[in-house]
């Protein structure tokens, strides 16, 4: 037979209870939990692939100078359509990493290096294709190339100190 | 005027304080902590990047399948001389991240990347630079690429998943 308990004897079981902890809420992965800077960063960034790749789909190679040797071009444009394939897989890489939290660390490291990667072939090896354009799509590009590596980099180290540490 | 403690006070004065955190080890980074798979990687990519290294300072341009026109070969030897500089810079930043435990998960996806990148490259914009090379360590180096490949892979992946954690 159960005995029923007193309002005292209630209290003092419910309180010896502990609480069930609430499972924790996944925390919101969206742009404007970062800085501002870090913010116009992925904006500009993406707006910058985007106008690459778009220049690259509409002028192709007319974008590339190749008044100073015909035959060197090929290469030259063998190169840059490489260049938009990678532009588009990191560009669909980046905000889907992004959007879905998986990866991301990686895939901005990736990103970033594959600016500088472009940027010290361009400056070394190749500142025909784009900086002696006569296309003033390129030249705008190239103008605008400094920040798109800043803004690269910013994002690789601002989510990197703010998401990651080791484990130790 | 200052009372003495009895030895019993003492006693409990001591007990009552919180023991003092005993001052950790600090970790040593070294390559048996890891696994065989990762040891074997380390030692690879380290030894194909110093043969690369030496045949590009050894041999230089000859290296290169030089039958196109002179304007081609430039610009294949300026390439050339941008991954000396590239490979060279990455393998001292690899070993002395790994030495020092300093960025070393970031310098693993860093090298792995360029890695890549230069083989697409190659596979797809610059196929004359050494597949077609007439000299035999230029052959030697194509073929044993892909196992660079994995390893600077590898070391990527297994140095992140064992370190890297993120914030939340």
């Amino acid at each position: 037979m159960h005995e029923k308990l007193t309002d005292a004897e209630r209290v003092a079981f419910e309180n010896a209870i502990s609480v069930p902890p609430s499972p924790p809420v996944p925390p919101q992965h969206r742009l404007n939990n970062y800085s501002r800077l870090f913010q116009a960063s992925v904006i500009f960034g993406s707006a910058y692939a985007v106008y690459v790749m778009l220049a690259g789909v509409f002028w192709g190679d007319n974008i590339l100078n190749i008044a100073s040797d015909g035959n060197a071009s090929p290469i030259l444009s063998y190169l840059w359509n490489t260049r938009l394939v990678f532009i588009f897989c990191l560009l669909i890489g980046f905000h889907l990493s992004f959007k879905y939290h998986r990866g991301f660390g990686v895939v901005v490291i990736i990103v970033a290096s594959h600016a500088w990667y472009r940027f010290t072939s361009d400056l070394w090896v190749f500142p025909l294709i784009l900086e002696n354009s006569t296309s003033l799509t390129a030249k705008i590009r190239v103008f605008l190339r400094p920040l798109f590596l800043f803004s690269a980099t910013w994002v690789a180290i601002e989510y990197h100190l703010v998401q990651f540490r080791t484990r130790d | 005027m200052r009372k003495k403690l009895t030895e019993a006070e003492q006693a409990a004065f001591l007990t009552a304080l919180p023991d003092q955190p005993e001052k950790e080890d600090v970790k040593t980074h070294r390559l048996s902590d890891f696994s065989a798979v990762f040891r074997f990687s380390f030692i690879w990519a380290s030894g194909y990047a110093a043969a690369v290294l030496a045949a590009i300072f050894i041999l230089g341009d000859k290296l290169l399948f030089a039958a196109h026109t002179d304007a081609g070969f430039d610009l294949l030897s300026n390439l050339l001389n941008v991954r000396r500089i590239m490979i060279l810079a990455l393998l001292v930043c690899f070993h002395l991240s790994f030495h020092f435990q300093k960025g070393f998960a970031t310098v693993a996806i860093i090298a792995a990347s360029y890695v890549w990148y230069m083989f697409i490259d190659d596979f797809w914009a610059f196929w004359i630079v050494l597949e077609q090379s007439p000299s035999i360590i230029a052959k030697i180096l194509v073929i044993l690429r892909p196992i660079t490949l994995f390893s600077i892979t590898w070391i990527a992946i297994e140095y992140n998943l064992r370190y890297v954690r993120t914030r939340g």
